[in-house]
């Protein structure tokens, strides 16, 4: 664990973006076999998922592509509430662990309640969630939530220079929820800029979440539902006025905006119907994740022409990002040729439809799968469900090394998920 | 020197046409697979030729004994010495994924079925009308069968079985998931229903439909003009809209989204007044009941057979699992372990390739994900060849293939059909170890919520003539314009005797003679 620690500590740097391409390979081949050690000795499912395709403790670069898990792993407990059996729960939670699970038992009145048990206990459980409703849980305890920290600011660090404290955010995401991305990002804003992060947003229950989809438990959550398919869509519009009067307040300062990318429409659209002036600081950062997922997508053109009409900055100046879930780091769009970047702590893949390894050469398409070595509470070996498009030769419009990614799809047959799809799909109306 | 393969077949009569295809080839291993492009004109064309030559042809029935062709075209593709068996079993794993012995005890072992004596019954489609509240034997084809209809129904089917119209022409759209079975099956069909076809390949396997109608031109000339094998792609409406005027029935055999892209093409068809019934057989799922007393070695390999079939892919295989009767004495764990033993062996005769391997590590992560619940028990062969889940509580989701073998505990082999309720639209088949008593009864039950196939164990991926087919029945299907009757099959006369039987083949297994088991 010591040496798996070091190595991350040597890896997770902005400065690796620029460094020797071999010499960060090397690093990162030996942070990821570590990582596969330390799981494969720490997570009785890791263990047992190595061992039914005959990989021990010890793995070789070419078998990687091999020991990754697909994604729908981490919704296979066998309940359909798990604050209703939260025994079972810690059991499941347990297997796919490779931390200490607090033993939490009896049930609890909400979902969130459960969370916020966890929570108390060290233990984050950050959810997403797809079409169907059941929700992904990804276990992180205090050290992998660090690292989580430590990776996107290290990633926006290689990007833009950040002034510790100085900056300031303002965020179309809740202030307060387990949802994955809310935490991501109200947890790196806080670490940047301790106090200076304005939230569009209150808070988003899990519970909510899950019942806008469909999926409840009695009468009272089909009323509740009912009552929050009016009530959203309200406060989503509320969240872009306050948006809005908050930019204004912040006119010619230097924020960085983030928001999914409907709301950053939304509210640009806004700017110029109302003739308002919000012209932002030219230094500003405007940036979106998790594309538009069921709303009325906009052409990025369309889009970089919207936000610099509307915040008066050069849309060389947006960023869009693509995370997930089951990542401890995103992937960055850099501002000089708006490619995503794939930090250079995590080993990419792309497989095939028969799930063999496409050569890393040229631009190919395929389906996307990552070693995070710095995910230590479970293995951050993952087989997504997205189609993507790399460019293994990278950009050249910077100094940032290694493959870019062009394009992100679903893959077809594949539940349409996400954080972006759950703030679309709960406030939609 | 590469070796050019046409991926269509087209009659001797039409070679002037051929000359004017232009052609997109596709490079395998050895082999240049040549594709046409077809327009509009040539596949109108092809139809009129083909349908022609089937009214002249079969307008005196009494000169040809389609019996005797059945059983010479089986008996040239059973033969491991034929050129063009040895030629498809070169090619079919190589475009499939499927390893040679899945497709030879699958795909040949079916086509072994189709004897002079099991189409004898299709000359009289004219069942006794009993059939219609009991199940009746088909002799020949070793059959029970029972229509399930409502009385209004009874009243249309009894009138338009009178009146059945044969097709001139028939459009039969195959499927990936089963290499060559169900094109070889659209031949015997047209042979045994004396129609013209136009057989679509599937597009990731378009060889072995030329390959088997090659086989009939050996065999007979003239048959040979009345049929088409043609690649095009799925959905292309400057083919299929032209092609599915000209027919008087098109059959699809393929995904549920497939199934309704062409529903959608026939009914808009229909709506302008052209007279085309169609046959949809969409994507389904299958299971396996086992009774307590059946619980033994024999029947946990059958069971194993029928899971491996296909790889799993098949309409008919047990993707919800195998359900296994347990009073509390552990008969289910008990019979979870004896699948493991056999699967170790039969393993070892019909091998998996890499890529069904691959497959099956994506579903089984989520079982290993639940052991720690104590839910799932997965049993892991050394070789990586399989895996066994137990799972102790019965839940029906369809992800038991690439040798993923599922094995749940019921009390009563009755539960299965009470948990169907969600599936109905997306049932065919059941794959049965039960006693003779219940077997009746139990098909009754299993008819009523939406099966259509009951099979014994064993057999479930080894389909033959004389069957029903989600709920249609061959040959009728295309010959009344109305679904009245929701056909119900069980494919032997005497399961008992049938369990007797096929597990006493199972030594020819054992031995690797797989055409000789079932």
């Amino acid at each position: 664990m010591k040496e798996l620690l070091n190595l991350l500590d040597n890896l997770v740097r902005p400065e690796q973006y620029r460094a020797n391409l071999k010499e960060v390979k090397n690093l990162r081949l030996k942070a990821i076999k570590a990582a596969h050690k330390y799981h494969f000795e720490n997570n009785e499912f890791y263990n047992k998922h190595c061992k039914a395709i005959g990989t021990g403790s010890e793995i070789d670069e070419k078998n990687f592509y091999q020991v990754l898990i697909p994604s729908e792993v981490f919704k296979s407990y066998p309940m359909d509430f798990p604050e209703e059996n939260v025994e079972e729960f810690v059991k499941w939670l347990q297997g796919v662990s490779s931390i200490k699970v607090p033993a939490i038992d009896g049930s609890f009145k909400s979902l969130d309640d459960m969370l916020y048990e966890f929570d108390r206990r060290g233990i984050l459980l950050g959810f997403s969630s797809g079409t169907s409703g059941r929700m992904t849980f990804l276990p992180r305890d205090k050290l992998t939530q660090n690292n989580l920290i430590k990776s996107y600011i290290a990633t926006v660090n290689a990007n833009v220079k950040l002034e510790m404290g100085k900056e300031y955010f303002v965020l179309g995401i809740p202030g307060k929820s387990y949802l994955q991305i809310a935490w991501n990002g109200r947890s790196v804003a806080e670490a940047i800029s301790p106090g200076n992060v304005f939230y569009a947003f209150d808070e988003l229950k899990a519970d909510i979440v899950r019942i806008r989809t469909g999926v409840i438990k009695n009468f009272k959550e089909k009323l509740i539902g009912k009552l929050a398919g009016f009530m959203l869509p309200r406060i989503e519009k509320k969240a872009e006025e306050k948006i809005l009067n908050k930019l204004k307040e912040l006119k010619d300062r230097r924020i960085i905006y983030l928001a999914p990318p409907w709301i950053l429409a939304n509210v640009a659209n806004r700017i110029l119907d109302n003739g308002i002036d919000v012209k932002l600081h030219e230094d500003s950062i405007i940036s979106s994740t998790g594309g538009f997922k069921g709303r009325k997508a906009i052409d990025r053109k369309e889009l970089n022409k919207l936000l610099e009409e509307a915040l008066g900055i050069s849309s060389d100046r947006y960023t869009d990002l693509y995370g997930m879930t089951e990542s401890n780091s995103i992937f960055m769009e850099c501002f000089s040729n708006h490619v995503k970047h794939i930090p250079p702590w995590i080993e990419p893949f792309l497989l095939d439809d028969q799930l063999e390894p496409i050569e890393p050469h040229g631009k190919t398409t395929g389906r996307f799968g990552f070693i995070e070595p710095s995910a230590l509470s479970y293995p951050g070996f993952i087989l997504t469900g997205d189609k993507v498009t790399i460019d293994w030769d990278g950009c050249d419009s910077d100094d940032l090394n290694g493959p870019v990614i062009l394009e992100i799809e679903r893959l077809k047959g594949v539940e349409e998920r996400g954080c972006a799809g759950v703030l679309s799909r709960t406030f939609e109306g | 020197m590469a070796r050019k393969l046409k991926a269509y077949y087209i009659p001797d009569g039409l070679r002037d046409l051929e000359s004017d295809f232009e052609y997109t080839e596709i490079t395998l291993d050895r082999y240049i697979i040549l594709f046409p492009r077809l327009d509009p004109e040539q596949i109108i064309k092809i139809a009129k030729y083909v349908k022609d030559k089937a009214i002249e042809i079969y307008r005196d029935t009494d000169n040809i004994d389609v019996s005797e062709i059945v059983q010479k075209l089986r008996d040239k593709w059973i033969n491991e010495n034929y050129e063009r068996f040895r030629l498809a079993l070169d090619l079919l794993p190589q475009l499939t994924g499927l390893s040679k012995e899945v497709i030879i005890l699958y795909q040949f072992g079916t086509i072994k079925k189709l004897t002079k004596e099991t189409v004898k019954f299709f000359k009289n489609l004219n069942p006794p009308r009993e059939v219609l509240s009991k199940f009746i034997l088909l002799d020949d084809a070793e059959v029970w069968l029972r229509g399930f209809s409502s009385i209004f129904n009874k009243i249309k089917f009894s009138k338009a079985i009178k009146q059945l119209k044969k097709p001139k022409l028939v459009t039969f759209i195959t499927p990936s998931n089963v290499p060559g079975l169900i094109e070889a099956l659209g031949v015997f069909l047209a042979l045994v229903g004396q129609t013209s076809m136009i057989i679509k390949t599937p597009s990731k396997q378009p060889v072995f439909g030329p390959l088997f109608a090659e086989s009939l031109k050996e065999i007979n000339r003239e048959l040979a003009e009345t049929i088409a094998v043609l690649p095009w792609r799925g959905g292309d409406e400057t083919i299929e809209i032209p092609l599915f005027r000209e027919s008087d029935a098109v059959s699809i055999v393929g995904s549920t989204e497939s199934a309704r892209a062409v529903k959608e093409k026939v009914d808009s068809l229909r709506r302008k007044g052209f007279k085309v019934k169609g046959s949809y057989h969409g994507g389904k799922f299958g299971l396996n009941v086992i009774s307590r007393e059946f619980v033994r070695g024999e029947v946990a390999a059958l069971s194993v057979i029928d899971g491996i079939g296909y790889e799993g892919y098949m309409c008919s295989s047990p993707a919800f699992g195998f359900f296994v009767e347990d009073s509390g004495d552990g008969s289910a764990r008990k019979f979870a372990e004896m699948m493991f033993e056999e699967a170790q062996w039969i393993s070892e005769i019909v091998p998996q390739s890499d890529l069904f391997k691959r497959y099956r590590k994506r579903t089984l992560s989520h079982y290993l994900a639940l052991e720690n619940t104590g839910k799932a028990e997965v049993l892991i062969s050394e070789k990586n060849n399989f895996a066994v889940v137990y799972l102790n509580e019965s839940k029906l989701i369809p992800d038991g293939q690439n040798r993923l073998f599922k094995v749940y505990p019921i009390k009563n082999i009755y539960d299965v059909i009470k948990m169907m309720g969600t599936w109905r639209d997306y049932l065919q088949t059941v794959g049965v170890a039960i006693p003779n008593k219940e077997m009746f009864n139990f098909a009754e039950e299993a008819a009523k919520i939406g099966f259509s196939n009951i099979r014994v164990v064993g057999t479930v991926t080894l389909p033959r003539l004389g069957e029903s087919w989600d709920g249609y029945y061959p040959l009728l299907e295309f010959m009344i314009d109305g679904d009245y009757v929701h056909w119900v099959t069980i494919n032997a006369k005497d399961i008992e005797e049938e369990i007797k039987h096929l597990s006493s083949k199972l030594d020819y297994l054992r031995k690797g003679d797989l055409l000789s088991f079932g």
